[in-house]
């Protein structure tokens, strides 16, 4: 079912968002303007526009602007309309990050405010994308639907971003402070001890009842200095989530550092201050929180589970043949997932680099609309998930998608290389991780194609800087862009890290190794393989044995 | 990793940190997807995904002084509103003192209110005539502005400057510090 889009006129879009929204970006707006006439100075504007995720780009006179997607979840008006600002304001093409985050590019300054009109209009914000507040708020992207799942998180993520956007007590901390939710039992997609709250859908007796609460990590983070957050509790109960970590947000705001960057993040802090003592200043500071009682109102409108949306029956028949396709079967093996409903399953479909262009933004937006009920996340694998679709359309979804060129096996595995922007546009960026990653998958069809199956469960991530945007210290092999010189001349150099994996409370930071010219990754990535291969214990391909 | 150990995996790849000369291997020299340019360092350039600098003002009694001279005169010019803006205005210069002395520094004059009951009152250090002062003055501006309103809220803009200035000096001393 195409939806046909209606243009609107930007004063018909203006009187459509609400009052609060509407000021804020006339305010940008104006802020711009007097930025643009010289009445505004460059760092009071940085604070600005960074508050509302406008970034500056490594190229001069252009702007990156960060889009949150709170749990990466979209709705198939709100990609179309991504990709529609995409091809008007930017450079044509969507960014997906390892935060759930849409990253556009090549905007002029001038232009953004009418941009974040017309994404508000369909309920985005790219407000707090950027600064010292509570980042986009992650999720599990198989939340809702997931076999092994707890309960959905969905809900309870969505309700701490409304909780902390635009709330006062996040709006000038010392530096940014990020938040996951996580609901499979089994897998910890989204990585929950390296944010610096993250929670864990858990479930306890208690009189007689099923409650419902979290396992709670706190002080986690990446960059160029890791930590793995430190557990809180094995049971919140939900109630208490938002006043704890409302608590959390204050201690922080309050005692973090704020003269030296460097050491800014929480999990400085806990190492400053010692986890005992954080813990004693959180716990005094929640008992005098006065907790508004509204903060919970969300809990009375949470669902036992997901209602499934109303799931479109007539499909256009797959091509004959399609179902004795090689391709198809492979395909269906490494991209369709189990769903919690019997015949329903997901569809993890990979993104190359985390890029996709508008058109084909566009043609999955209609493609979710006919097959998925409009429903798709985007996870930190920089992969993009349709999560209602029948059993039934797999064929004729799996025709859909090849016309787009979207049917790429290997999602979330080996051969699916998360890569952050790099040097292509970042201004920290030392190497192109798009660069190196993209050599790598050419890679994986070649020479690294023998290694598929023996390397079930291990990935490869490529960072362009220390700050660790593409999650490289938790990869199972990660390179970090750096350079080495020789006869005076630069060379662009990766930092090699090994050992990493997102694996719920046995999480583990990779081991940084040894610094490589990046022409030689290639070959690193062979060696640890073969490495691998000869040194694993049995003949068993799990993860486990990769890590120990 | 925890079974071969680091040496032994950086033993296995250091072979590979040899670097050609550019005359023998020019393409060492290059970056992926960037051929065509020179591979160097930006010089100068900084991030902002840590975001922009905070800039820290501190508060003081001198500010919520100003505050209440200005309720004073407005209120015997007959500008019950403004006057009574300024009181509340001065109430909260008042609680940015020793909150900021508590490491708290507000946005809003709503939020400091807000935060001088949680972490002042509630905590003991203000007396209980204090206990849900944010309520109590959020009340007083939404009403119409009245002579006697204006100087109710006077008053109360002057008795908490006095509690302010009292529980600064407690929170102040060093055995509060310990």
């Amino acid at each position: 079912m195409e939806v046909k889009r209606k243009e609107q006129s930007m004063d018909a879009i203006k009187a459509g968002l609400p009052r609060d929204v509407c000021d804020e970006l006339d305010l940008y707006e104006q802020q711009i303007k007097g930025y643009l006439a010289g009445k505004t100075g460059e760092i009071k504007f940085q604070k600005i526009r960074l508050q509302l995720g406008t970034y500056a780009q490594r190229q001069q006179g252009v702007q990156m602007q960060r889009i949150k997607i709170p749990f990466g979840g979209l709705n198939s008006a709100q990609l179309r309309r991504l990709a529609d600002v995409s091809d008007k304001y930017a450079s044509n093409f969507l960014h997906l990050t390892t935060r759930q985050d849409v990253q556009l590019y090549y905007i002029t300054i001038d232009t953004v405010a009418d941009m974040m009109r017309e994404l508000a209009d369909v309920g985005i914000t790219t407000r707090e994308a950027c600064g010292n507040t509570v980042r986009n708020v992650t999720a599990c992207h198989q939340a809702g639907v997931s076999p092994t799942q707890t309960f959905d998180v969905t809900p309870y993520a969505d309700a701490f971003k409304d909780f902390m956007l635009r709330n006062p007590i996040c709006q000038n901390m010392g530096r940014k402070f990020k938040v996951c939710f996580e609901g499979c039992q089994d897998r910890d997609h989204a990585g929950v001890r390296i944010h610096d709250l993250g929670f864990r859908a858990r479930v306890k007796e208690i009189d007689g009842e099923l409650k419902r609460g979290f396992q709670v990590y706190v002080g986690g983070g990446l960059g160029a200095s890791p930590s793995l957050g430190v557990l809180w509790t094995e049971f919140m109960p939900v109630e208490e989530m938002i006043p704890f970590s409302a608590s959390v947000v204050r201690i922080f705001d309050r005692f973090g550092e704020r003269k030296v960057r460097m050491k800014a993040r929480m999990k400085f802090l806990l190492r400053k201050l010692g986890f005992d003592e954080f813990r004693r200043l959180v716990e005094e500071e929640r008992a005098v929180l006065k907790v508004d009682p509204t903060w919970n109102d969300y809990l009375g409108n949470i669902a036992a589970d997901e209602i499934p949306p109303v799931l479109n029956e007539q499909f256009s028949e797959a091509p004959e043949g399609t179902e004795s396709d090689p391709e198809y079967a492979e395909w269906k093996e490494s991209c369709v997932l189990p769903h919690e409903l019997e015949d329903l399953c997901m569809v993890n479909i990979k993104v190359h680099n985390g890029d996709v262009d508008s058109d084909t933004a566009r043609a999955l937006a209609d493609i979710s609309d006919t097959y998925s009920a409009g429903d798709i996340r985007i996870s930190i694998g920089q992969n993009l998930i349709l999560r209602w679709v029948r059993g039934s359309s797999l064929p004729s979804l799996y025709s859909a998608l090849k016309k787009i060129n979207l049917v790429t096996p290997g999602p979330e595995t080996f051969e699916d290389i998360t890569a952050c922007p790099g040097a292509d546009t970042c201004r920290l960026g030392i190497t192109s991780a798009k660069g190196l990653a993209s050599h790598l998958t050419e890679g994986m069809k070649n020479g690294l194609g023998e290694f598929n199956e023996l390397s079930e469960g291990l990935n490869i991530k490529i960072s362009g800087c220390p700050n660790a945007c593409a999650q490289h210290v938790v990869a199972s092999i990660g390179f970090q862009g750096a350079s080495l010189a020789k006869g005076g001349r630069n060379v662009p150099s990766e930092q090699v890290f090994v050992g990493g994996g997102l694996y719920g409370d046995d999480t583990r930071l990779a081991t940084s190794i040894i610094k490589v010219p990046t022409r030689n990754a290639p070959k690193v990535v062979r060696k640890l393989l073969e490495l691998y291969r000869d040194e694993r214990k049995g003949t068993s391909t799990s993860i486990r044995l990769w890590r120990d | 990793m925890e079974r071969l150990g680091r040496d032994r995996i950086k033993e296995e790849i250091t072979g590979f940190t040899e670097i050609p000369s550019f005359e023998e291997d020019p393409s060492f020299y290059e970056d992926w997807g960037h051929e065509e340019e020179k591979f160097e360092l930006q010089k100068g350039m900084k991030g902002e995904c840590a975001g922009a600098t905070v800039e820290e003002k501190v508060p003081t009694f001198e500010d919520a002084r100003k505050c209440l001279e200005q309720a004073e005169a407005l209120l015997k010019h007959g500008e019950y509103e403004a006057s009574i803006t300024e009181a509340y205005h001065s109430c909260a210069a008042s609680a940015h003192v020793p909150l900021y002395t508590k490491l708290v520094d507000p946005f809003t004059t709503e939020q400091t209110m807000w935060e001088f009951e949680n972490l002042l009152v509630r905590t003991g250090n203000a007396g209980d005539k204090w206990v849900d002062i944010s309520a109590v003055l959020k009340d007083m501006i939404d009403q119409e502005p009245e002579e006697e309103l204006a100087a109710e809220m006077l008053q109360v803009a002057r008795d908490l400057y006095d509690e302010c200035e009292r529980v600064q000096e407690a929170i102040s001393t060093p055995a509060a510090k310990i």
